[in-house]
């Protein structure tokens, strides 16, 4: 390689260390990223991040808490971790299609991602929830808008 | 263009330039491999431990072999190729100062050997990334806001015993108990300390890492900003307790230096590598860094 090419190498390097912290940030903001992972300079500078999953189901018409059965919780445990690194770019997905699987009859489920987040105003933790909501046919699950506020139990 | 703003952070005879090459290369492969000694135990009881400790020996080989120049090279390829398989198996739970290792040993990969100008270049970048690095540190600190009332310290109180021991020094004990009682659930805080100390320390920590890169540049500035980062750099790691993070920062900041700073304290970083090696094989008790 000349030293024409490693100069670029070296320029591009140092140009992509200097802006990528502010898309970083950007990315924490918009999408709720993991702000201590991801090179963004951002260890220590806000709470590791801590979400809680909730699930419902319907069933006939009828709502209710579903508590996951045994062999499901691994893999929500594992969607959990993933989701606290990734944020909203992480879809619980795949999840909803496994408790589909698992629950032919129900024809509705509802994912509820709580966020808790140190309010600054306050100086005291609060959670913010974001919902996915899921038509189950035929051990599918079809993602449909959510209408209306989230609707976590507890 | 690229060469004047890399000198902005000063210009090295090319003997010093050299030596500072070399010994900064032996220093960071000596911390990778007893970093990977240290996290050996962890995966002790995973499907790949094998191959961990393959990885820990061949960078222990690697470390051994980076003081010969004719083997330097190679030693520092093998190096890398190791980091990147490491980096991948964890994604993206890498701690930030993985990327920054990935970065130097490739970045030191570079140069041809002998080659001034390559040379040159590189502790360029190595210097420039010291200034990067510490300004978006207190950028992010800045931005997310949780330094103002020194909300982010009380919450790392709360959930680390480092930090708690640290503030012991100078929170009255009931309000650590407090802190350390605290869990994250909705309602839980506040996570604030009333005491001008405290608030003044967690406000210093930004405005220390935005304003030591300028210090840094500035040619004139440069002397008291030296000594000033390092010890920046220490008050940190007081709290933060990494030693690899902390001692390669320390090492990238006397980059800064006229002399090989890293050469004279060759011996001390080793020695603080050797204390680190044997507490992490279990020849001496772990104590403060763990």
């Amino acid at each position: 390689m000349s030293y024409r090419w490693k100069r670029l190498a070296v320029g591009s390097l140092l140009g992509a260390v200097a802006l990528w912290p502010l898309a970083h940030h950007a990315a924490v903001r918009l999408w709720h990223l993991d702000p201590w992972r991801f090179f963004g300079w951002a260890m220590y500078a806000a709470p590791t991040p801590y979400i809680e999953l909730h699930f419902v189901e319907r069933v006939e018409g009828q709502f209710r808490v579903l508590q996951l059965p045994q062999e499901l919780r691994a893999q929500a445990a594992a969607y959990a971790n993933a989701r606290v690194r990734w944020g909203e770019l992480y879809p619980p997905h795949a999840l909803a299609r496994a408790i589909a699987r698992h629950r032919p009859q129900a024809d509705g489920l509802a994912i509820v991602v709580r966020r808790y987040v140190l309010d600054r105003a306050t100086s005291r933790f609060r959670y913010e929830d974001r919902q996915y909501s899921y038509r189950l046919a035929g051990g599918d699950a079809i993602p449909i808008p959510t209408v209306g506020p989230p609707q976590a139990p507890g | 263009m690229l060469e004047r703003v890399l000198e902005l952070t000063g210009t090295d005879a090319p003997g010093i330039a050299a030596s500072k090459f070399v010994t900064f290369r032996r220093l960071l492969l000596a911390a990778i491999a007893v970093e990977l000694w240290e996290l050996l135990p962890y995966w002790a009881d995973k499907p790949h431990f094998g191959l961990q400790r393959l990885l820990v020996w061949a960078a222990t080989a690697a470390a051994v072999a980076v003081w010969w120049e004719r083997l330097a090279r190679p030693a520092l390829a093998a190096v890398l190729a190791m980091l990147a398989v490491d980096f991948a198996r964890a994604f993206p739970l890498n701690a930030n100062h993985q990327y920054l290792e990935l970065i130097l040993v490739g970045l030191l990969l570079l140069p041809r050997p002998g080659d001034a100008r390559e040379r040159t270049l590189v502790l360029g970048a190595f210097r420039w990334l010291v200034v990067l690095g510490l300004f978006h540190a207190g950028l992010q600190k800045l931005l997310h806001g949780y330094y103002f009332g020194g909300e982010f310290l009380a919450y790392a109180i709360a959930r680390n015993e480092a930090f708690a021991a640290l503030f012991r020094w100078i929170l009255p004990a009931g309000e650590i108990a407090r802190l350390e009682g605290l869990q994250v659930a909705a309602g839980a805080g506040p996570f604030r300390v009333e005491s001008w100390l405290f608030v003044a320390i967690s406000n210093a920590t930004w405005v220390g890492e935005l304003a030591l890169p300028p210090l840094l540049l500035w040619t004139k500035t440069r002397p008291p900003a030296i000594p000033l980062t390092i010890l920046y750099i220490f008050a940190i790691e007081a709290g933060a307790r990494e030693i690899f993070f902390g001692s390669m920062m320390v090492q990238l900041v006397l980059l800064y230096c006229r002399s090989d700073m890293n050469r004279r304290l060759l011996p001390v970083f080793l020695a603080l590598l050797a204390y680190v090696l044997a507490m992490a094989v279990g020849w001496l008790p772990k104590w403060y860094f763990s």
